[in-house]
C-alpha cells in the first residue's frame, strides 16, 4: 500500500472498538429482558441501550468497515496512491463527529427512538443531525471511490477494471443512492419537528422513505463480505476464482435489485397499496439470483482449491480443503449462516408468509444471523487479511484466529436459532419486559436463556478478536510485502463493456426505484391530513 | 464502433437483454399485484378493473361508511407542547404565580386535603403543569365530561388555566411511600406484554414519564378505578391517540382494582 495505511487502520480500529462497545450493550439487553433474573429496572434504559446498539451496528460500524476496506482496495487493486487522502481524513472526522453527536443524546435518554427512528416518536435534533453528518462523511468516501476509479480508467483506457475495485465502487454507488431515503426522511420530515418548527409528522410517509434505505442498507453491509468472498477467499485457500465475470454480474445485480424492494418491511403498513407490496415482494425474490450466483461461484472456486491440493472424487476435494485456515472457516461459517438466514428471509419477503412472523423475534433473529453472522464474520476475516499489509507485521497464529471464528459461529447460532423459535411462538420484538412466570411466556424462557448464553459467547469472541488485532500490531516488523487478490480462471477473457462500467446498472437502479417508489411517495406526500402529533422522547418538564 | 474500448454491439446486446428481462419481470409482477391478486378479493373484484388497479396502488378512496369515517367530535382540542406550558405564561412569573394562587382557592376545596385523597376529585399538588392545563381545557371544551368541572371551567380564560397549571406544578407533593416494603402489582410494573398492555410505570412515572401523562400517586381508589372504567367503555375519550382507552379496554377487573389500590396507597398518610 502507498499512503493510506494509517487511514485504513484508523477506520478499522474505530469500527471494531465501537463494535465491541455496542456488542456489550446487545448482550446486556438480551440478559435484561431474558428469564435469568427478575426485571426490576427501567424500560427506558432498555430502549436507550437498543438505540445505541442499533445506531452503532447499523450506521457506524459497517460504514467504517466499507470505507476502510474501500480505501485499501483502491490502493491495492489499482496499484496507485489514493487520490484525495486529505478528503478521506475529513470524511473520517466528519463521521466520528457525527457519531459522537448522535450517541450523546442517546446516552442522555433524549433519543430512545431506535435506529429506525419510528416517527411519530421524535428525539433530540442532535441525534438526527449526527446521523446526517455521519452519512455526509461516508458520501465523501463515495465520491473518492468514483474519482479514483475514473482517474485509473483515464490512465488505462480500454483495460478491465480490477474486480475488487468494481465491487467496491458498486457498493459505494449503492450506498450513495440508498442513503438518500433516510437523509430525506430526516431533513424534510423529522428535523422540522425535532427543532420545534412543526408539531405534527407524516409517520406513514416517513416510514416509506426509511424503507428506501432500510433494505438496501443491508446489501451495503453485505458488499465488503461479498468482495472478500470473490477477491480474498479463493487466493487464501490456494485456489482460483471460478469466474470473474460471474462476480461482476452479481455486483451489478445487487446494484439493481437492492433498491426497489424496501416495502417488504412495510407489509403490515396500511398506507401502502397491496399492488406495490406485491411488486416489492416479487423483486425481493430477485435478490436470490446474485446470492445464488455467488454461492455457486465460490463453492466452485473452493472445489478448484480442493482439487489443486490433491482432492479426488465427488466429495474428496472437500476433505482436501485447508480446514485449519481461518479464511476457509470464515467462508464456510458465513455460507452456513447465509443459508439459514436466507431461508428465513424468503419467509420475511413473502407477502403472505410474512404475516406469520411480522414484528416477532423471528425478524430480530433473521437480521442478526445474516448481518451479525454471515457478514460480520467476513469483516473479521477482512481485518485478518489486511492487518499484515497495513502494519507490516505478521499475523498471530492461525489457531487463535480459528478459535475466534468458531466462537463467533457457535455464539451466533446459539443466539439466533432460539430467537427464530420464540418468534414463531409469537414473542413480539422491541419489548423491554417479559414476565416469564406467565403461562403464555413460560415455554419461551429456556430458548431466551440459550440466546443470552449465545450472546455471551459472542462477547468472548469479540474480545479475543480485539486481542488478536492488538497482539498482531505489536509483533516484530517484517517489512512490506505484496498484496495479492484472487486470480480468476477467466481473467484472460474479454469482459463485456456493461460489466466494466456502471452506467447501465445505475440507470436500472434509478428506473426501478422510480417505478416502485414514485407513486406511493407522491400519493402520501399529497394526501391531506395524514400527519399525526409528534411524541417527543425524553420530554420532561 | 467502440465504447470504453469495447465492441458497441456487445454493449447493445447486454442492454437489450437486461432491459427485456427487467421489463418482463415488472410487467408480470405488476399484472399479478395490481390485477390478479386484487381480483381474488370480492369487494375489489366487483368494483371494476380501473378502480381495482387504483385501489391496489393505494389511491385514496372512501370505502368506509361516512358516519364511521368522520366520527364526530375531536378527542381534544389541546396540542400539547413544551412551548405552550413553559412560555405561554403571563409575562411576569410572580404575577402569574399570584394569579394561580388566588384562582386555586376555589379548586382546593375538592382538590387538596382529605377531600382529594378520598373523594372523586384527584389531588393536584405537584401534578405536571401540562396535565392540569390539558384537563382544564378539555373540561371547558366538553371533551371530558363532568357537570361540576364544566361549570368550574366555564369562566376560566386560557391564561387562567396556564396560571393554575403552573401553580399546582410548583406545589410540594405529598411524600411517597416507596416500593421497598410493599409488593408492586404486575400490571403496574411490567404490564402484560402478551396482551399488549404496557406497564403503568412506563408512562406514569417511577420508571418512565411521558409528556402529558399524569402522576397518579395519592388519588383515591374510587377516582382511579372510575377513570379506568370510563376509558374502557368510551365515556372518557380525551386521550387523542386512544392510548388509555386501548390499555383500559384490555385490563381485567382484577387489574383495575390492583392498579387503583396501588396508586391510591402510594403516599404517606398525612398526620391527623
Amino acid at each position: 500500500m502507498f499512503k493510506s495505511k494509517a487511514l485504513v487502520l484508523a477506520h478499522f480500529w474505530t469500527a471494531f472498538l465501537i463494535f465491541g462497545g455496542a456488542l456489550l450493550l446487545g448482550e446486556w439487553q438480551m440478559y435484561a429482558r431474558g428469564p435469568l433474573h427478575a426485571w426490576r429496572s427501567d424500560p427506558e434504559v432498555y430502549y436507550r441501550s437498543v438505540t445505541g446498539h442499533g445506531t452503532v451496528m447499523a450506521y457506524v460500524f459497517p460504514t467504517l468497515i466499507a470505507m476502510g476496506f474501500g480505501y485499501a482496495i483502491s490502493e491495492l487493486a489499482l496499484k496507485k496512491p489514493l487520490i484525495g487522502l486529505r478528503w478521506a481524513w475529513a470524511g473520517f472526522y466528519l463521521l466520528a463527529i457525527g457519531t459522537a453527536m448522535a450517541l450523546l443524546p442517546v446516552a442522555r435518554g433524549e433519543a430512545s427512538v431506535l435506529y429506525t427512528f419510528y416517527p411519530p416518536l421524535v428525539a433530540s435534533p442532535f441525534f438526527y443531525l449526527g446521523i446526517v453528518l455521519l452519512v455526509a462523511g461516508s458520501w465523501i468516501w463515495v465520491v473518492l471511490m468514483v474519482l479514483n476509479l475514473s482517474a485509473w480508467k483515464h490512465e488505462h483506457p480500454g483495460e478491465t477494471v480490477p474486480l475488487a475495485m468494481y465491487g467496491n465502487v458498486a457498493g459505494a454507488l449503492l450506498w450513495a443512492w440508498t442513503s438518500v431515503g433516510v437523509v430525506a426522511e430526516i431533513l424534510f420530515l423529522i428535523l422540522p419537528v425535532a427543532l420545534g418548527l412543526k408539531e405534527t409528522i407524516d409517520a406513514g410517509l416517513a416510514r416509506v422513505l426509511f424503507s428506501w434505505t432500510l433494505h438496501a442498507i443491508a446489501y451495503f453491509w453485505l458488499m465488503p463480505a461479498y468482495i472478500a468472498f470473490y477477491v480474498l477467499v479463493p487466493r487464501a485457500v490456494g485456489g482460483r476464482l471460478y469466474s470473474d465475470r460471474m462476480a461482476r454480474v452479481a455486483f451489478a445485480l445487487f446494484l439493481v435489485f437492492s433498491m426497489p424492494i424496501g416495502v417488504h418491511h412495510l407489509f403490515a403498513d396500511p398506507q401502502i397499496g397491496m399492488g406495490f407490496k406485491f411488486l416489492h415482494a416479487a423483486l425481493s425474490a430477485m435478490v436470490a439470483v446474485p446470492t445464488f450466483l455467488t454461492v455457486f461461484t465460490i463453492v466452485a472456486s473452493l472445489e478448484i482449491a480442493g482439487r489443486l491440493r490433491g482432492g479426488k472424487g465427488v466429495f474428496g476435494w472437500i476433505k482436501a480443503l485447508p480446514w485449519k485456515d481461518p479464511a476457509m472457516l470464515a467462508v464456510t461459517f458465513s455460507f452456513v449462516m447465509l443459508g439459514f438466514g436466507g431461508a428465513g428471509g424468503l419467509i420475511n419477503m413473502s407477502y403472505q408468509l410474512n404475516g406469520t412472523i411480522h414484528n416477532t423475534q423471528w425478524v430480530t433473529g433473521h437480521f442478526h444471523l445474516i448481518y451479525g453472522g454471515a457478514i460480520v464474520i467476513m469483516y473479521f476475516q477482512i481485518a485478518y487479511e489486511l492487518w499484515p499489509q497495513m502494519t507490516g507485521r505478521p499475523m498471530v497464529s492461525a489457531r487463535a484466529r480459528c478459535l475466534q471464528l468458531w466462537l463467533w459461529f457457535v455464539g451466533m447460532l446459539l443466539l439466533t436459532l432460539p430467537w427464530h423459535l420464540t418468534g414463531v411462538q409469537g414473542m413480539p420484538r422491541r419489548m423491554a419486559t417479559f414476565d416469564y412466570t406467565a403461562a403464555d411466556l413460560r415455554p419461551m424462557a429456556w430458548s431466551v436463556a440459550i440466546s443470552t448464553v449465545g450472546g455471551a459467547v459472542l462477547v468472548l469472541s469479540a474480545a479475543l478478536f480485539l486481542i488478536i488485532l492488538y497482539r498482531a500490531q505489536n509483533l516484530r516488523k517484517e517489512g512490506d510485502r505484496d498484496f495479492e487478490f484472487s486470480r480468476a480462471l477467466d481473467i484472460s477473457e474479454h469482459v463485456p463493456g456493461a460489466l466494466n462500467g456502471f452506467a447501465l446498472w445505475i440507470g436500472l437502479m434509478i428506473a426501478l426505484t422510480l417505478t416502485n417508489y414514485a407513486v406511493p411517495i407522491v400519493q402520501l406526500a399529497t394526501t391531506p391530513g395524514s400527519s399525526v402529533p409528534a411524541i417527543p422522547v425524553g420530554s420532561r418538564l | 464502433m467502440t465504447y470504453g474500448g469495447r465492441n458497441l454491439s456487445s454493449v447493445f446486446s447486454w442492454l437489450t437483454w437486461t432491459l427485456a428481462g427487467i421489463v418482463g419481470l415488472l410487467v408480470f409482477a405488476g399484472f399479478a399485484g395490481f390485477i390478479w391478486l386484487p381480483s381474488a378479493q370480492k369487494d375489489l373484484a366487483d368494483s371494476g378493473l380501473w378502480t381495482m388497479i387504483c385501489r391496489a396502488a393505494g389511491a385514496r378512496s372512501t370505502w368506509m361508511p361516512p358516519p364511521l369515517a368522520a366520527s364526530g367530535k375531536a378527542a381534544s382540542n389541546v396540542v400539547l407542547n413544551r412551548a405552550t406550558i413553559n412560555f405561554g405564561m403571563p409575562n411576569a412569573a410572580a404575577d402569574g404565580a399570584r394569579r394561580g394562587t388566588s384562582l386555586a382557592q376555589s379548586c382546593n376545596a375538592c382538590h387538596a386535603g382529605p377531600a382529594a385523597t378520598q373523594g372523586m376529585s384527584p389531588p393536584l399538588a405537584a401534578q405536571y403543569p401540562e396535565v392540569v392545563y390539558k384537563q382544564l381545557r378539555d373540561f371547558k371544551d366538553r371533551n371530558r365530561q363532568s357537570a361540576i368541572m364544566a361549570a368550574m371551567t366555564a369562566t376560566l380564560s386560557n391564561e387562567d388555566m396556564l396560571a393554575l397549571a403552573r401553580h399546582y406544578g410548583h406545589q410540594a407533593r405529598a411524600p411517597l411511600l416507596g416500593d421497598t416494603d410493599r409488593v408492586v402489582p404486575e400490571i403496574v410494573q411490567v404490564g402484560s406484554p402478551m396482551r399488549n398492555i404496557p406497564a403503568c410505570v412506563s408512562c406514569h412515572g417511577a420508571s418512565g414519564r411521558k409528556f402529558g401523562a399524569p402522576s397518579l400517586e395519592g388519588a383515591s381508589t374510587s377516582y382511579l378505578s372510575a377513570q379506568l372504567h370510563q376509558f374502557a367503555n368510551g365515556v372518557r375519550r380525551n386521550d387523542i391517540n386512544e392510548q388509555m382507552r386501548s390499555v383500559a379496554r384490555r385490563m381485567t377487573e382484577q387489574e383495575i382494582v390492583e392498579a387503583s389500590n396501588y396508586y391510591s396507597a402510594a403516599v404517606k398518610p398525612s398526620a391527623p
